[in-house]
């Protein structure tokens, strides 16, 4: 299990949802909010993908939205 | 502290910046342009701080050290953006607003030269500015009214300059 800590100030709150709901198929994701951000445990189940690889790949989704909706105009919340 | 300190390692670059220095939208700029070869992390180590982290993708190789002045030339370049991009605002606000309220004024010069000075509608000799049905519709029905008013009298008349027993007589 590898535990990914977004901070609140960083990455947009849906963008960290929906990261971890588009890579939800290959592994387990516990989503929990703490004070300091957002958390996100992955625990890969599906054959062949390293769990690294695979937290490091909605790292880069989460970031990737995050920057969309800014560019929307949106705020991170 | 200074603005920059980044860390190389093999297959990692971790750069550590000033979060007042750099404008965000520059952070993430900056971060973005790395996102299809590297994986991206970003994280406040302390109140004041960000991190941005660099790490190869499966498969592909980093330059640690070229990526590290990289992603400093990005954030450098992408602050002068945001920087530039913020002074000249104001001037396109004020360039946009011009060409709005020109646009605005224009319209009322015009239809007041039309209407003359008094607001009188213009002298429309051919009837051009008259919808289709002001034009013939109402004209046709005036005329067939009057046509109409005509042919009673010349019946009236006919019928009082006939002789008694004419009438009567052709039958």
């Amino acid at each position: 299990m590898i535990e990914l800590r977004f901070h609140h100030e960083l990455y947009d709150g849906f963008a960290v949802d929906e990261a971890a709901k588009v890579y939800g198929p290959y592994g387990t994701m516990e989503l929990v909010r703490e004070p300091s951000g957002y958390v996100v445990r992955v625990t890969a189940t599906a054959e062949g993908i390293a769990e690294r690889t695979l937290a490091a790949e909605l790292c880069n989704y989460a970031l990737g939205l995050t920057i969309e909706k800014q560019g929307s105009g949106e705020a991170a919340v | 502290m200074n603005d920059l300190q980044s860390t190389v390692s093999a297959d990692r670059v971790e750069l550590d910046l000033d979060a007042e220095a750099f404008p965000r939208d520059a952070v993430y700029a900056a971060a973005f342009t790395f996102i299809d070869r590297c994986y991206v992390r970003l994280d406040q180590p302390v109140p004041g701080r960000i991190g941005i982290s660099l790490r190869a993708k499966t498969g592909g190789a980093l330059d640690a050290a070229a990526a590290a002045a990289e992603l400093e030339n990005e954030l450098l370049a992408q602050s002068w953006r945001q920087r530039i991009s913020d002074e000249g605002s104001e001037l396109t606000a004020s360039i946009v607003a011009g060409a709005f309220s020109s646009a605005a004024a224009a319209p009322g010069v015009f239809v007041d030269d039309l209407l003359g000075a008094d607001g009188a509608a213009f002298d429309d000799p051919l009837g051009i500015a008259l919808s289709w049905e002001e034009k013939y519709t109402k004209k046709t029905a005036d005329a067939g009214g009057a046509a109409l008013e005509a042919g009673a009298a010349a019946v009236e008349e006919a019928g009082s300059a006939l002789p008694v027993g004419e009438g009567e007589q052709g039958t």
